[in-house]
């Protein structure tokens, strides 16, 4: 059990980076009842675009990385704009075969573009190891960690303490009630997406610097898990989609660690069918209304 | 010329189309009737695939044993995948539906029953009398099951079974009130629709004669869900003009290359923006919504 602490560090930090990715499918779920599974190609764009910023065109990583989050968002403001508004009032089936229709064309347009091989993604933060008694953390994971709890902390003060963040939090509560208090759907939309993917994008940058390599399939499963944390902590629950991350980050570690490696996204989604036949809202969801 | 039409090429598109007919038309019974989104019917294909394939390598069973061996089989899973229906509805359910299909992919990877990554190959191919079937009898007998699942959704459609079906669809708690055991219904749909796809699995295992975890990953499922929102969902051609389609664009795209894929994806968005509700269908369905 000596190595168990380990493996504790080792799961809460990819579980930040579920965390992050799934904050957006939450979100997008709660206001516009999607099923956005094209948000693990967004993901996937923030690992591939800020690897050519900084390899092909050689730029320093700051500028890389803000340029980077601002093509995400564009992404994402994309979809919503194209493949999803006109869809607002179709069946959830319909908005997710064209989500499905998106993650096909964004992934293999990624793999024309990058080659479908593995990159080696550029360590621009020099590595650093601490021991913290048996326990090895390294200042990467300390990085990833702190940016994931930070940025959920500011998110969740800007839902509850601005305007925009208060209008999010009422049509994720009730989205007809919302509206018929004047609350502008459209443009909430458009915020959620661009800060939802911008996010996405983000953790696709960590997760390059964490496992130090990126590809253009990285999104897939990585998307799917998110989204397996967004309906374990009960869609439309933000703080039990955050929750729920953590906890498959540590399940995948102590997975990997005591069970089998090529297991591990099997139980993954094994619990993710377990935890809906005992709870079929999730562990923090209440019964969604539907619109 | 007649090559083209009549030549094996023809022949392999004809089997493949017939394969996603029945896929289609069995998922149509879950999705389109039954009104329970699905994200994991590749799940049962995989099973009827990989019954077939190891009863015929471990056993020698010929596909005629094989066949009915995986229709108890995917029978059998589709009362466990139909299971989670009952306590699960709606947009979790098709979370649900595409968990336990990457949990049967991620369990052929990983076993050493299913070959692991490896897959099972020496798979025995199919025989009448005697002599082993070619190209024209795998796609007479692949149209033959694909008539068959129409055919037999359409009936099971008209049936009690199907006027149950539409109920629970259209509103499972006035169903339940009226008298419908919609625990009961909702499980067959799934039991029923499996079967259709597991038959297929192991009509398909015979004639690729190897199966491996790649054939059944979540792009297989989501492309069976397509077809028959496509077509259109609850109608009754709809999952023919759907499977026939989309399983012949991409092979007529094939000049595009590596662009396939792409120009795919782009038309389930711009199908799904121009026609929500399909090339056949004309009334709104409340499936999932």
């Amino acid at each position: 059990m000596g190595a168990l602490p380990q493996h504790l560090v080792n799961g809460l930090t990819v579980g930040s980076l579920y965390a992050l990715l799934a904050i957006g499918l939450s979100l997008t779920y709660g206001v516009l009842r999607i099923i956005h599974i094209a948000h693990g190609a967004v993901y996937m764009l923030g690992g591939m675009i800020s690897y050519t910023l900084m390899v092909r065109f050689r730029l320093p990583p700051l500028p890389a990385i803000a340029l980077t989050l601002a093509a995400c968002a564009g992404v994402g403001v994309v979809f919503e704009r194209w493949a999803y508004r006109p869809l607002r009032t179709a069946p959830i089936i319909v908005t997710l075969i064209s989500s499905l229709g998106l993650l096909l064309m964004v992934e293999n347009l990624a793999r024309i573009a990058w080659g479908p091989l593995t990159q080696p993604y550029p360590q621009f933060v020099s590595l650093r190891v601490y021991a913290l008694g048996s326990v090895i953390v390294t200042n990467l994971q300390l990085l990833v960690l702190a940016l994931g709890l930070a940025l959920m902390v500011a998110l969740q003060w800007c839902l509850r303490h601005t305007q925009v963040g208060l209008a999010t939090l009422a049509a994720v509560q009730n989205p007809r009630g919302a509206r018929l208090c004047g609350i502008d759907i459209d443009a909430i939309a458009l915020v959620i997406f661009a800060v939802g993917s911008g996010l996405a994008g983000l953790a696709g940058i960590l997760e390059g610097l964490y496992l130090t390599s990126v590809d253009p399939s990285m999104g897939q499963i990585f998307g799917l898990k998110a989204f397996v944390a967004v309906v374990v902590g009960g869609l439309g629950s933000i703080a039990g989609t955050m929750l729920a991350a953590y906890l498959i980050g540590l399940l995948e570690a102590l997975t990997a660690a005591y069970v089998s490696a090529g297991l591990r996204d099997v139980i993954t989604f094994a619990l993710l069918v377990l935890v809906l036949m005992v709870r079929p809202s999730g562990l923090l969801g209440r019964r969604v209304d539907r619109a | 010329m007649l090559d083209l039409f009549f030549g094996p090429y023809a022949l392999t598109l004809l089997f493949l189309v017939a394969i996603n007919v029945t896929l289609a038309g069995s998922l149509n019974l879950i999705t389109g009737y039954g009104g329970q989104v699905s994200i994991g019917h590749v799940a049962f294909y995989a099973v009827g695939a990989y019954t077939a394939a190891i009863l015929s390598t471990a056993w020698g069973w010929s596909f005629w044993l094989t066949l009915p061996a995986a229709v108890v089989v995917s029978f059998a899973a589709g009362v466990l995948i139909g299971a989670p229906s009952l306590r699960v509805e709606h947009d979790f359910l098709a979370i649900v539906t595409l968990g336990l299909g990457l949990v049967v992919q991620g369990l052929a990877l990983n076993l050493e029953v299913t070959g692991g990554p490896y897959g099972i190959s020496n798979v025995r191919r199919i025989a009448v009398l005697g002599r082993t079937l070619g190209p024209w009898g795998h796609a007479a007998l692949a149209v033959g099951l694909a008539g068959l699942t129409l055919f037999l959704v359409h009936r099971i459609q008209g049936s009690r079974v199907g006027t149950a079906l539409l109920a629970i669809r259209e509103d499972a708690l006035a169903a339940e009130v009226t008298g419908i055991e919609t625990a009961r219904y909702k499980v067959l749909a799934f039991a029923l629709g499996g079967t259709f796809a597991g038959a297929a699995g192991a009509l398909y295992a015979h004639y690729a004669t190897f199966v491996s975890s790649d054939s059944f990953d979540l792009a297989a499922s989501i492309s069976m869900l397509a077809m028959a929102v496509v077509g259109g969902l609850g109608t009754r051609l709809g999952p023919l003009v759907g499977a026939v389609l989309l399983t012949l664009v991409p092979e007529l795209m094939r000049f595009t290359a590596e662009y396939r894929m792409v120009l795919y994806g782009l038309m389930l968005v711009v199908m799904m923006r121009c026609l929500p509700r399909g090339l056949l269908g004309r009334s709104a369905i409340r499936t999932g919504g």
